[in-house]
Parts: C-alpha cells; sequence; structure tokens
C-alpha cells in the first residue's frame, strides 16, 4: 500500500468515528423511539413489513406516530398523506436553512441529504457545521448511522410488540423531549434567542388551542422567525 | 385497513415528505440566498426545536393538557438545567429520562 493511499483511509476512518461520536446520543433516542413506535405500529394492526418500510422509506417520527394512528382509525389514505405534508412542511423551511452549508455538495449528495434529514441531524449539523470544516464523510456518516438505527429500532420494535410491553415504564415517551431540549438549550445564546424559543413555544399552544393541530408546528415556528426577526430590527 | 391500501398510503407519505425534504437542497442548492433571508433563517433551529419540544410535553392524543400531572412536563426542569449546566446531550437526555423513571417509581 502506497503512503497517501494509507492516509486518505486512516482519516476516512476518523471522520466515520468523528461522525459516530457526534450523532451518538441521537442514536441512542433513535433506539427508544424507533422501538416504542415499532410496538404501536403492531399494536394498531399494521403489519410488521409495512412498520419497517415506513420508518425506511419516510422516516419522520411524528409523521409515522400520528399515520400509524390515523391508519389504525381506517382515516382516507389521502387525509393521512395530506396530514403527513402538513406536519413534515417545517422541513422544507429547515433544508433552505443548509442549503449555505451544504454547497460543497454535488446535487445527488444533496439530494441523498435531503432523504436522510430528520429534526435532530438537523439540529447537529446547523450547530456545527458553520463553525467548523466537517467532511462530506463526517456529514453523511451522521445521516447513514440515523437512517440503519431507526430502521433497526423499528424491526426490533416490531419483534417485541407482538410480545407486549409497558413502554411508559422505561420512561420512553420522555426521549425525544429531552433530546430535542438538550439539542436547543446550547443554540438559545442572548435575549434575541431566548425571546425566539418562548414565542415558537407559546405559538404552539396557542395554534393547538385554535384548533389547528397539525399546523402548530409550523406556524409556531414561523411565529419564532418573525419574532426574532423583529427584536433584532429593535435592538439596532 | 387492507395491506395494498396502507402500502400505498405509506407510499404516499413517502412521497411528500421526500419531496418537501430534498426541493430546496435541490433546487437552491448553488444559489445565494438573499441577506434578509439569511437574517431570518438564522432563528429557525431554536423557533423549530422550541415548538417541538412544547408540542411533545403538552399535547396528549392530539388535544391540548396544560393539566401539569404529568411527570414528563416537570422532568423539563431538570433537563433544562443539565442543559444549561453541562451543555452536554448525553447528560441531559439521561437525567431527563432517569427523572421520569425515579418519579413514576415512586407514584408507582
Amino acid at each position: 500500500m502506497s503512503t497517501p493511499d494509507t492516509h486518505s483511509q486512516s482519516s476516512w476512518w476518523r471522520d466515520i468515528f468523528r461522525g459516530i461520536g457526534i450523532t451518538l446520543p441521537v442514536l441512542a433516542v433513535y433506539v427508544a423511539v424507533g422501538m416504542a413506535y415499532g410496538v404501536l405500529a403492531v399494536d394498531s394492526g399494521i403489519p410488521p413489513w409495512l412498520a419497517v418500510l415506513m420508518s425506511a422509506m419516510v422516516y419522520a417520527g411524528t409523521a409515522q406516530l400520528v399515520g400509524v394512528q390515523m391508519i389504525a382509525l381506517s382515516s382516507p389514505p389521502l387525509s393521512i398523506i395530506i396530514t403527513a405534508a402538513v406536519i413534515n412542511a417545517r422541513f422544507f423551511v429547515m433544508a433552505s436553512a443548509l442549503v449555505p452549508y451544504l454547497r460543497h455538495l454535488t446535487w445527488w449528495q444533496r439530494l441523498l441529504y435531503g432523504v436522510q434529514m430528520t429534526d435532530a441531524t438537523f439540529a447537529l449539523h446547523i450547530s456545527r457545521l458553520p463553525h467548523a470544516n466537517a467532511s462530506r464523510t463526517e456529514i453523511f456518516t451522521t445521516n447513514v448511522a440515523g437512517h440503519i438505527v431507526w430502521i433497526g429500532a423499528t424491526i426490533a420494535g416490531v419483534v417485541v410488540g407482538q410480545t407486549a410491553n409497558n413502554l411508559e415504564a422505561f420512561a420512553i415517551d420522555f426521549a425525544m423531549p429531552a433530546m430535542f431540549i438538550g439539542l436547543l438549550v446550547p443554540l438559545v445564546r442572548g435575549r434575541s434567542q431566548l425571546l425566539v424559543a418562548l414565542a415558537a413555544g407559546a405559538g404552539t399552544l396557542v395554534f393547538h388551542a385554535a384548533g389547528l393541530a397539525f399546523w402548530a408546528i409550523l406556524l409556531a415556528t414561523l411565529t419564532g422567525l418573525v419574532i426574532g426577526w423583529g427584536a433584532d430590527r429593535w435592538a439596532k | 385497513m387492507g395491506e395494498v391500501t396502507i402500502l400505498v398510503t405509506i407510499l404516499g407519505m413517502s412521497a411528500v415528505t421526500l419531496l418537501i425534504k430534498m426541493s430546496p437542497l435541490v433546487l437552491l442548492g448553488n444559489r445565494k440566498l438573499p441577506r434578509g433571508v439569511e437574517d431570518i433563517m438564522k432563528h429557525l433551529p431554536v423557533a423549530v426545536l422550541s415548538a417541538m419540544v412544547v408540542q411533545l410535553l403538552m399535547v396528549k392524543d392530539g388535544a391540548l393538557n396544560l393539566t401539569f400531572d404529568d411527570a414528563l412536563v416537570w422532568a423539563a426542569l431538570p433537563t433544562v438545567v443539565t442543559a444549561v449546566v453541562t451543555r452536554n446531550l448525553f447528560a441531559s437526555i439521561a437525567v431527563g429520562m432517569g427523572f421520569v423513571a425515579v418519579v413514576r417509581l415512586i407514584a408507582g
């Protein structure tokens, strides 16, 4: 083996390990929540292979949990698909925010990035990419690992699901909120961002109270953006 | 619901979700966003994460639950404190889930 070859190989492995290291807490949560989703899906009467297929092809926790419940209620397929689109509309705004930091990728790499983007990997990358020189290998290690673990956890969940289990006992329903709090807090630096967090949080309650359950996340997010923009202008 | 109907539903969910996630990255990929848009977008991570947290804690089975009788809502406090002090994602998740587990164990 020639020297440059060995060198690039070792840096390749280093980037993979770094990617896994950064993603590890998120992967732990995906194991817990992916399993919980798998259990719920089979409990709702969805064939195990279709529950796993949904994790592979939709790969968006909230939309999957709502989708499974709507399937269990025999809602019309079109209404389930539209609900998924509304719940996931936030990803359009999030993907747009990542554009400046993924410019070095080719178009098909960006396409692949979009397929595997989640709330958590978005949060990891939006706080890391502007400051660190992350390699493509590291970026995609995070995304691929998340996707694989999510599918694997779902498989584990549908297997466990048939024996039925009380997941609340293990506090698994707090795994997702705890992860989002852990990702959110370090991003709140300064008064205007605290204001954004409070506005988006309060907005979620208001839009739910107004009966806009499926729109709440998107509308509350946009409210937070407007308040943040206003606060910045005020401070100037 | 029949297996085929569920399959079609999942394929539809997948199609709309992928379209939403991919289109900005593929269509805007090489273009520079206007300054104003970037100024607004810098608040996005905080806004979307905060909205998700509140939804996960205060909404149960699609309806607002403001009774504060759930260990989940209270667990947010030690989790936030841990996150502020340690800035460590693992520690925040562990303390939060540990709190919920202990409270439920005590409350039976």
